[in-house]
Formats: C-alpha cells, sequence, structure tokens
C-alpha cells in the first residue's frame, strides 16, 4: 500500500495563514496548532526529534521520493537556497519528512536528498509516526479513489515549507512555487550574521 | 477479398489519424536521487476536423506509462490518473509540469541528459504513433 490506508489529515487554519500571508503575529493557538513536534528516523538510520537540531532554524517539507514535480522541485529549489546561503546555511537545517514510509525506506532517503544537497536530511519511520509528525504540522496526505478506474488512485499532499525557528516555533509558512532568492529573504530574518 | 477490403480501410484510417496529430516539443526529464520513474512532456496538436482520444502510452525503458494530472491549489498538490486525453479538432493539448503529463514508472536504468527514448501512443481507431524523447534536466 502506497501511504497510510486512509485519508490523513486536517487543514492548516486559515488563521494562521492568513496572518503568515500578511506578516501579521500568529494567535496564541497557532503554536497549538503547528508544534512542529516528530519522532522519526533520518536516512542515516538514528532516531530523531524536533529537539535534535539545536540552535538551528528548519525548512521542512513534506513528500515522497516518487513525486514527479512538487517534490523534486522544492527540494533543488532549497538546495538553491543553501548556496545561496553560504556559510550561513550551517544555520539552518533542511528536513525531507516521507509521506510515503513503506517506499521511502532509509535508503532510499539516503540517495535522494544527497542528490539534491548532502545537507538536506530525509526522515522517515513507521506509518504512524508520520500520522504524528503529520499532525505536528498540521500537514495533509493521503489518496484517495479515482471514479471510474479501479485500482487507482489520487495522491494528495500538502506542499508548504515549513519555517521553524530555532525554539521550535513556526515562524513562515513558504508556498509551493517561492522564488528561493525570496526564501532567502524570508529565512535571513532568523540568521545571524 | 472482404477482409482485404476492411484491412486497408482500417490502415487506411489509421495512417489517416495518424497525420492529424502533430507531436512536438517532447521531452522527458532526466532521473535523479536513485528514483525510478519519471515525467515526459510534449504537445499533441491535432490538425484534423475530428476529436482524437489518445488511449495510451508505452515505453520499453519503462514497466508502467500513464496519463496523470497535476493541480496545485490552496497549498495543495492533487495528482491523478486520467484515462485518456481528447486532442479537440483544429487544438491541441500542452502536457507540463503544472498540469497533464505522462508519468513513466519502473524505469530499468536512469536518463542522463541528451539521451533519446521512443515512446509510442496509441490512438483510437487502432492507430498508433511513435515519438522520440530527449531527456533534459529539471528545468523548472
Amino acid at each position: 500500500m502506497f501511504f497510510s490506508d486512509y485519508i490523513f489529515s486536517n487543514c492548516i487554519r486559515l488563521s494562521s495563514l492568513l496572518c503568515l500571508a500578511f506578516g501579521l503575529a500568529f494567535p496564541s493557538m497557532a503554536d497549538d496548532v503547528i508544534s512542529g513536534k516528530f519522532n522519526l528516523i533520518d536516512h542515516h538510520g538514528n532516531p530523531v526529534s524536533e529537539s535534535s537540531y539545536p540552535g538551528k532554524l528548519k525548512l521542512v517539507f513534506f513528500g515522497f521520493t516518487n513525486c514527479p514535480v512538487v517534490c523534486p522541485t522544492t527540494m533543488a529549489d532549497v538546495a538553491r537556497v543553501e548556496r545561496l546561503l553560504g556559510e550561513r546555511s550551517h544555520q539552518l537545517q533542511v528536513l525531507f519528512i516521507t509521506i510515503d514510509p513503506e517506499y521511502d525506506t532509509v535508503s532510499r532517503l539516503a540517495t535522494y536528498v544527497a542528490a539534491f544537497n548532502p545537507s538536506i536530511v530525509g526522515l522517515t519511520g513507521s506509518t504512524q509516526q508520520i500520522k504524528q509528525a503529520a499532525k505536528g504540522f498540521n500537514a495533509t496526505y493521503g489518496r484517495t479513489p479515482v471514479s471510474g478506474m479501479t485500482g487507482e488512485s489520487e495522491i494528495f499532499h500538502s506542499t508548504y515549507l515549513y519555517l521553524m525557528d530555532s525554539e521550535g516555533k513556526l515562524v513562515d509558512l513558504i508556498g509551493y512555487g517561492t522564488r528561493p532568492a525570496v526564501i532567502v529573504e524570508k529565512i535571513s530574518q532568523y540568521l545571524q550574521g | 477479398m472482404k477482409i482485404l477490403t476492411i484491412t486497408l480501410l482500417t490502415l487506411l484510417h489509421a495512417a489517416t489519424l495518424n497525420a492529424e496529430i502533430i507531436v512536438s516539443d517532447a521531452w522527458v526529464k532526466k532521473t535523479l536521487g536513485g528514483v525510478k520513474n519519471t515525467v515526459a512532456f510534449m504537445k499533441f496538436t491535432n490538425t484534423g476536423d475530428k476529436d482524437v482520444d489518445i488511449l495510451s502510452a508505452s515505453s520499453p525503458i519503462a514497466s508502467s506509462t500513464q496519463f496523470h494530472l497535476m493541480k496545485h491549489e490552496g497549498g495543495m498538490m492533487h495528482m491523478s490518473p486520467v484515462k485518456l486525453i481528447t486532442v479537440l479538432a483544429n487544438s491541441h493539448v500542452e502536457l507540463n509540469p503544472a498540469g497533464l503529463h505522462i508519468m513513466m514508472m519502473g524505469l530499468k536504468s536512469d536518463l542522463t541528459i541528451g539521451q533519446q527514448l521512443s515512446i509510442e501512443f496509441k490512438l483510437e481507431g487502432g492507430a498508433t504513433l511513435k515519438k522520440t524523447l530527449v531527456v533534459r534536466a529539471q528545468g523548472y
């Protein structure tokens, strides 16, 4: 089975999106909505959590290695962001969390992220761990049957980049297709130097 | 004689259909990161005065090839297979990264820039259409 066995998800609350879109302060409930918590396995096979990258900003994306367009495009963009940041990129940790843990094994993720930038960390885990991680970011993913095509499914997933500050709080939601230079501007507000 | 006539008519029909569909700007994305699938893009132009259904595609380099539709809206990507592509008479359909594309799965080898591979389409009425795809960098 590809993905989890049922549609999992929740939409990111509109209020949070509007606040981010207009540069407003988050309402306090946003901290509860997007906790950024996870317990997963990195592409080296080590257990990791949201606390595993102390002092770093985190740029988090949910995708899957067989994704043909959105995921590789986003990973290519974040790799470009890291190059543009230069030395400052050491203050940033990009995390690619798979939504297809049954296929995206540790070794597959290792090969995948290395193709974009060796500093990107791929994360996988059990189906339940992935669900919990998605819940922590209010990310959405799943599959639904396609009408009239037996055995075929529509696949869907959130495409945001979640920018978390060094304290683990969400500070920006970056939409798919945002130019790397713009992402750099957004990130730079939270970098030192 | 009757069978020969039917066969000739079928072949003529197939040839006519072939002549109506022109494939241009055809390319396929290079593979990376050990991924065993890729996507192909192109433009189908129907120069005839009848709508044409493109029923399927196949390539010796992929174990499975499907038409897919990608939609992105509201921070969500949706991707699903579609049964066929209809090219309306005197019109065209563009396959691109933001919409319809050809998903090639189970690749038998990695694809490198400049490599060429063949793809064959089955059209309504039994006609087939062959095209060579050139491998390019992601480019989007």
